[in-house]
Parts: structure tokens; C-alpha cells; sequence
């Protein structure tokens, strides 16, 4: 299960699709994401007029436009059915709250981040693509790390609302972490990575009471450090 | 056996009379011959480096992968790809639902290359077992694998998908997904012994469709 979840946020489409061969036809996939009423959340992501928009701050409002893309799908109940998940218990467990809009971001910046998952050899002895996959591992298996800590139900609903959009941005590099707090809303991680002017970025729910609650980047930072990774330090990020 | 061939055959009429009723529109990004090759090579950069120890691949997967990559620094004997847009799923979407794929949306093209690229999968490690790679090894290497590349171009935003064969490796199936400016390639080995053995992209037509998977292609030509 474990490699098939790296698989699925490689591809960035549906964790359960993979995980489970038994897919539906694509015929009744897409009838059920379009009767479902599923909108591509570029057609939905106008911010309401009491909020202020966002800091112009491209990977920011690329994290805070996935994590919104996820809560879309999580509400879709013809799009959950159509991977068989029918548990609404669960998947309201998983998702709950509204994720229109960030409350709170925090952000952990790229070394540290590599310091976390390149764990064997140095990176700069790596070729360069093989440093591009072990960056690109970031988005698959740092889920994995957290995920360890939440009720195995939960596992299929939160594979199946992970989810990664690439887009250019000239002369990003590195790699970080964003955690996402809501409103009365389950908390979304948002990894990315940039490389060739590009960026991956990859989202999912992290419904922890313990992150729900922190009340700053020292929370947040001991939160991370209580899966028995090195100490890092977040950083509050302004969303205005 | 014959049966089977009949069979293919009047789907394939089936589906290329649908496909020349309507042309084929294309969505997604096409990649360049150079492209295609150098996302093969990274692949083989990777599976000959120690990228697999540190995944804790087993040593035995990491030997068969090894062999099916043996051959990639060679020149392609044929490129193929593969018309996702004029794919039976899709084709059928269009027939009976009258929808436009682009109104949709990544997800629901995500949701039908992903369809073929399991009954792809499935089809290539039923015939792997002259490779000694079993189904639970196809996908347990590429998983591991996950290889994956991208670079900034503007272009059609959607899916596409190739088909690489070599004389001395395995075949690789690149899935390609385009948005944002930003073009991503994900690539897979489908170790199958009948699809390596392809002349010809009508070859591959009707190795698809003896697989499953009904779909136009079109062979790339090196620049």
C-alpha cells in the first residue's frame, strides 16, 4: 500500500484510482464528475468581496488555490462515490470546515525540509535528476510520515483528496512546506518543489487536532518535530 | 484465438470509423522527439544509480529493472502516441454524454489515461512472465521509480500519452499532463514482450486493442 500511495501523488490524480484497479469507466467517471456539479476550481477561486486578496505571492496563492481544489472534491459526492468511497462519516472526519480561504499559513523553508528527507548521502553528490526525484519524493512520502498518526479508515479518503498542480514560475528554486490553518477546518499541508523554472506543488488534508490548535510557528514546529523528525522552524507566513 | 482476432478487428473498424467520422482533437501537450528521449534516459539515469537502494528497492526488482533498462541509451526503434482524446473513453464520453472534455476539466482526463494505463499494466505483466517480473513487481518498481520530470512551456493544457520501444529495453509509457505553463512527464516501464516486438505504430494499434485498450496512435519521427 505503502508504494502504491507514492505512486499516486507522482501522478498526481486519484490516490484510490491507483491503489485500486477496479476503476470505473471513464464514461461514467466523467458523467458523475459533471452531474456532480464539479466545477474546475479556476471557474470558482474569485474571492469573496469582504476577503482582501491574497499577498502576490505566486506560491502562496498556488497553496492556498490546491488546498481549496481538494475541499471541492472532498464535497463532491458523486466524485467520492466514484472511488468508492461511500463513508460520508469519514470523509467529513478527514475534511471537514471550510477551506476557501486560509485562516493562518505557516512555511518551512527548503533546507530544512531536505535536511528532513534526504537522509542517506549528501545531495550535491546526486546527478541531477536523481536530486530532481528525491525532491519529488518530497510530495510523495512526506504524507506518509504524518498520515501515520491517523485512524487507518481514514487512509483511502485521504489518498484519494491528495492532490498536485504544476505551474511555471521563472527562477523559483528549492523546495518548502506549507501548513494551511481554517476556521474550524481540518488543516491542509501543501509541499512544493521547483525545478527547470517549474513548480510542483502537492496538497492534503491533515485533519490533527494538535496542528488545528497551534497557536504559532513554535506550535507548529513542535507538532512536526513529534513524528520524530529533526527540529525545524517554521515561519508565519502574512496572507495580505 | 481466431475468434479474439475477428473480434479486435471489428472494434478497431468500430472505433476508426468513429475516429474519421470526427477528427481526432488533440488535447494535452505534444513532446518533442528529444524530449521523449531525454525523459527515457532520466529513467535509466535513475535505475542505474543507487536511486533504487535508497528507495529500499529489493535487489531482485532492482535487477529486473535494470535489464529492462539496459538497452534505453539506444535510439528508439519506434515512438508512438497515443491519442488520448481519440480514445475509446473518451470517445464514448463524447457519444452518450455529448460533453466537450476541456469543460471538465485535468481530472476527468486524469481519470481515463489512468484507466488505460492500468489496463495497460495489466495486459504487459500477464505477458511478463518471460521476464520474470510478476504484476505485483511491474507495479512495485514503477511506483518506486516514480519518475517523474517537467519544464516550463506554454501549450494546450490536458493529457497525452506515448508509447517508447526500444530493440534492447523495455517499453516505456510516458503519461504527460500540461497546465500553468508547466509541462509534466511521468514515466512507467510496461515490460511486455509483444508490445517490444512492435514494427510498426499499427502494430502497437493492435496490441492496444488486443489489451483492452481502444485508441488512435500516430508514430513520432526523430526531428
Amino acid at each position: 500500500m505503502k508504494k502504491i500511495l507514492i505512486l499516486l501523488c507522482a501522478l498526481g490524480m486519484t490516490i484510490s484510482a491507483l491503489a485500486e484497479p477496479v476503476v470505473p469507466a471513464a464514461s461514467e467517471a466523467v458523467a458523475s464528475l459533471v452531474e456532480g456539479g464539479y466545477i474546475p476550481p479556476a471557474a470558482t477561486a474569485a474571492p469573496s468581496p469582504e476577503m482582501p486578496p491574497l499577498r502576490d505571492d505566486p506560491m502562496l496563492q498556488h497553496a492556498v488555490e490546491i488546498a481549496h481544489r481538494i475541499d471541492m472534491l472532498a464535497e463532491n459526492e458523486r466524485f467520492m462515490q466514484l472511488n468508492g468511497l461511500l463513508q460520508d462519516e469519514v470523509i467529513e472526519a478527514v475534511s471537514y470546515g471550510d477551506h476557501t480561504r486560509p485562516a493562518r499559513a505557516f512555511h518551512l523553508e527548503g533546507q530544512q525540509l531536505i535536511d528532513v528527507m534526504f537522509l542517506v548521502v549528501p545531495e550535491e553528490q546526486r546527478p541531477d535528476f536523481t536530486r530532481q526525484e528525491l525532491l519529488h519524493d518530497l510530495v510523495n512520502e512526506l504524507p506518509e510520515i504524518f498520515w501515520t498518526s491517523q485512524p487507518a479508515e481514514r487512509m483511502p479518503v485521504l489518498g484519494t483528496l491528495a492532490r498536485y498542480k504544476i505551474f511555471a514560475l521563472p527562477g523559483a528554486t528549492g523546495c518548502g512546506l506549507f501548513v494551511l490553518q481554517y476556521t474550524d477546518g481540518a488543516p491542509v499541508l501543501v509541499t512544493w518543489y521547483a525545478v527547470n523554472d517549474c513548480v510542483n506543488a502537492a496538497a492534503w488534508f491533515m485533519p490533527d487536532q494538535t496542528l488545528a490548535a497551534a497557536a504559532d510557528a513554535a506550535a507548529v514546529s513542535a507538532w512536526f518535530a513529534g513524528f520524530g523528525l529533526p527540529a525545524v522552524g517554521f515561519e508565519e507566513v502574512p496572507l495580505t | 484465438m481466431k475468434k479474439l482476432m475477428v473480434i479486435a478487428l471489428a472494434l478497431l473498424l468500430a472505433v476508426s470509423g468513429m475516429a474519421s467520422a470526427e477528427p481526432a482533437r488533440r488535447t494535452g501537450k505534444e513532446l518533442s522527439y528529444a524530449r521523449i528521449v531525454d525523459m527515457a534516459q532520466c529513467m535509466q539515469q535513475l535505475v542505474m544509480g543507487d536511486y533504487l537502494s535508497l528507495k529500499q528497492v529489493p535487489e531482485e526488482q532492482q535487477r529486473l529493472v535494470r535489464g529492462w533498462a539496459a538497452g534505453i541509451g539506444d535510439t528508439p526503434r519506434l515512438v508512438v502516441q497515443l491519442e488520448l482524446e481519440d480514445s475509446m473513453e473518451m470517445k464514448l464520453m463524447q457519444a452518450y454524454f455529448r460533453l466537450d472534455p476541456a469543460v471538465i476539466g485535468m481530472e476527468a482526463q486524469c481519470t481515463v489515461a489512468l484507466e488505460l494505463y492500468w489496463t495497460m499494466l495489466y495486459s504487459a505483466s500477464a505477458e511478463s512472465g518471460v521476464t520474470g517480473a510478476s504484476y505485483d513487481d511491474v507495479m512495485q518498481i514503477n511506483s518506486s521509480l516514480g519518475a517523474f520530470s517537467m519544464y516550463a512551456e506554454e501549450g494546450p493544457e490536458g493529457m497525452s500519452m506515448y508509447l517508447v520501444l526500444y530493440d534492447n529495453a523495455a517499453p516505456i509509457l510516458l503519461l504527460v499532463n500540461s497546465e500553468n505553463g508547466a509541462v509534466g512527464i511521468q514515466g512507467m516501464f510496461l515490460p511486455s514482450q509483444k508490445l517490444a516486438q512492435c514494427e510498426h505504430y499499427g502494430d502497437v494499434a493492435m496490441w492496444l486493442m488486443l489489451s483492452g485498450v481502444a485508441m488512435g496512435c500516430e508514430e513520432i519521427k526523430a526531428e
